[in-house]
């Protein structure tokens, strides 16, 4: 029933752009339209000689709410089995998050853990980034990983379920992908077994928001005067700081980090997870010594791929990690939580108008959450500048 | 235009005495004393002092997520790094017109926008509510200072009528009406809520005319979805000197809610 979606995710801008609730319609209602979040198809019905808008939603057993990480989000996080640093060893010798993950990918589709994955990655064509199904250890090695410029992940699930069969496959994304599955899985609509049952591992890199694609376009192409076609790589920077255009002659343009901020999904605003705390495994530079990854691992799967990479010798790990800066950072963006508390107001002041239990609860929470707590060591300054209203 | 005695929307542009409507010698020329005196101070003096409220930041609450530098509508906000994992919002002072759109945006409320503030807004939603002259239903209309506060001023000035139980606030653009003000007034029992904005094209800081238009779309979804009938909240376009058109639909508003409502509430 899409209504709960647009009222509650889609109206509040709070959708997290992962398209699971695209590939969950058994009506294939739901598509992409320019949009930050997915629209509802309208289609006729002919009943008679009349035309009329079918209400496909009417009939259906909800698949898209079952699925949608961002209806029900407090979400307990999962707690860390190991933090380790690691990088990777053999072909891709390096200590980014994105080859630690591809490293462990590899180790688990040679050993047949896992038959295909499911990422995104960048289209070197257009620059555009496309969510990919991957299937061999060579398709593992080329790909470039996630690179925080959204596209919907899970467009490509039931092409990799239903058409190409897989039955393990892995989910590499963002934080919010990792929720969508942690969701999926706990639902008890056997119509989404098929899902629950492929989706093997979920893995996630440390997230602070993803960007919409149309940063490369505003700020590559147009402010930097640099052309799609000049652009051999588009990748984040080993230490996350920016995102840099490879060019065909061997020069790097660097987007910073803080530019590339001002292109955030909407729907980021509200999201507390920064370590990936649904993820099997979430790997970032953060906390980790140079060179390395830090790869925190929440469950016994997680585990087993990690272990599995280790004795494969693609991975090489140590326990150097400053877990104080991760609990640090995870602690800042958990400050978002406050964002959440605003669109759960709007909710509730919206149930308040036809219950007046609810309303004095509302009016309650609306003089608490807009009365901004001082902090100690927090000097606000003087408002200047009488309007004279 | 006029919107208000020596206040135009036009900056450096004056239109005095029977120009604008009819005018006596006298009053016209209180009008020239007054714009003379505004054009000799702005010509005076050495700095320039701006009066449009600036809006700020408070870095405690800032989450960095990047909402406000999207929909600012000259740039004036950008991200700079902080000791974090989370960039900070930071406004450009020269460059801010006050229009208050980020404030809207902030998911975690944290932009002050001095005069239009999020503690400033709601006090006067519910001072305005706080009482009932004719038992009529109680609407609160929000009006764009550049636009439909003008035309309200108009229809007094022509002597229009329109229902005594309409309260009118000033907002400084239709960018501030909040989606979380909006239902602040129809909880604390406001039975209509009427927005007047300038029509699309002629906004006075751009396009927050647009903004304020999705943004009632999707509040009107979210009605209509949790059981509220969205025809309580009511947008309308209205120019500086539509006085007429104001009180007409203002009017035609009122007679609409007092439909709405059941008997024993009136």
């Amino acid at each position: 029933m899409k209504t709960r979606l647009e009222s509650e995710v889609w109206a509040l801008d709070n959708c997290s752009g992962c398209g699971l609730c695209v590939a969950a319609c058994s009506k294939q209602v739901l598509k992409w339209d320019h949009s930050e979040h997915p629209v509802l198809e309208q289609r006729p019905k002919v009943v008679g000689y009349t035309k009329e808008i079918l209400d496909s939603c009417s009939f259906c057993q909800k698949f898209c709410e079952e699925a949608c990480p961002r209806l029900q989000q407090h979400w307990a996080p999962l707690e860390a089995q190991t933090i380790l640093a690691a990088s990777a060893r053999g072909p891709m010798r390096s200590g980014a998050p994105n080859d630690v993950i591809r490293a462990i990918l590899t180790a688990g589709r040679t050993t047949g853990l896992l038959d295909g994955i499911i990422m995104l990655d960048i289209e070197p064509w257009e620059l555009k980034p496309v969510a990919r199904i991957v299937s061999t250890v060579m398709e593992i090695v080329s790909a470039m990983g996630p690179q925080y410029l959204w596209a919907p992940v899970f467009d490509v699930l039931n092409e990799a379920v239903y058409i190409q069969g897989m039955k393990n496959i892995a989910v590499v994304s963002t934080p919010c992908a990792a929720q969508a599955i942690r969701k999926l899985k706990a639902s008890t609509n056997t119509r989404l077994k098929p899902y629950q049952d492929a989706v093997r591992l979920t893995m996630s890199v440390f997230c602070t928001g993803i960007y919409r694609p149309e940063m490369v376009e505003e700020i590559l192409v147009k402010r930097m005067n640099v052309s799609r076609d000049q652009v051999k790589r588009f990748q984040v920077s080993p230490d996350r700081g920016s995102m840099q255009a490879i060019l065909w002659d061997g020069t790097v343009r660097n987007i910073p980090r803080q530019q590339a901020e001002s292109y955030t999904r909407v729907g980021c605003g509200t999201c507390d997870d920064y370590l990936g705390e649904s993820a099997d495994i979430a790997v970032g530079t953060l906390g980790a010594p140079e060179g390395n990854s830090t790869l925190i691992t929440r469950s016994r799967v997680g585990d087993m791929f990690v272990r599995n990479a280790i004795q494969m010798n693609l991975l090489e790990t140590s326990h150097r990690v400053d877990e104080a800066a991760l609990a640090a950072a995870a602690a800042d963006k958990d400050r978002r939580e406050r964002a959440q508390s605003f669109k759960d107001l709007q909710i509730l002041m919206l149930d308040g108008l036809g219950d007046p239990l609810k309303r004095g609860e509302a009016i309650q929470q609306f003089a608490r959450l807009y009365r901004t707590p001082e902090r100690p060591g927090v000097k606000r300054e003087a408002r200047s500048g009488c309007t004279g209203c | 235009m006029r919107l208000r005695p020596g206040r135009y929307a036009d900056p450096g542009i004056y239109v005095l005495g029977s120009v604008h409507q009819p005018a006596d010698t006298a009053e016209a020329l209180f009008q020239a004393y007054l714009t003379g005196a505004r054009a000799t101070r702005f010509l005076n003096q050495e700095t320039i002092t701006l009066e449009t409220p600036i809006a700020s930041v408070d870095p405690a609450l800032c989450t960095g997520c990047g909402n406000c530098p999207q929909v600012c509508p000259t740039l004036a906000i950008h991200m700079t790094k902080r000791d974090s994992i989370l960039s900070l919002a930071k406004v450009d002072e020269m460059r801010c017109i006050g229009c208050g759109n980020c404030v809207v945006v902030c998911p975690v409320k944290a932009i002050a926008l001095p005069g239009w503030d999020n503690i400033e807004i709601p006090a006067q939603i519910s001072a305005a509510l706080q009482s009932r002259q004719n038992g009529g239903p109680k609407i609160v209309a929000l009006a764009c200072e550049w636009s439909a506060f003008g035309a309200a001023d108009m229809a007094g000035v022509h002597h229009l009528s329109y229902p005594a139980n309409i309260r009118i606030l000033r907002m400084n653009c239709s960018a501030r009406f909040d989606p979380y003000h909006i239902l602040w007034a129809f909880i604390n029992g406001a039975d209509g809520v009427f927005l007047g904005a300038c029509p699309p094209g002629e906004c006075h800081y751009g396009v927050g005319n647009l903004y304020a238009a999705e943004r009632f779309e999707k509040l009107k979804t979210e009605m209509s979805a949790h059981g509220v009938n969205p025809r309580r909240l009511h947008l309308e376009y209205l120019t500086v000197d539509d006085g007429r058109k104001f009180a007409e639909a203002a009017t035609k508003f009122e007679k609409e809610i007092r439909q709405l409502l059941p008997e024993e509430e009136l």
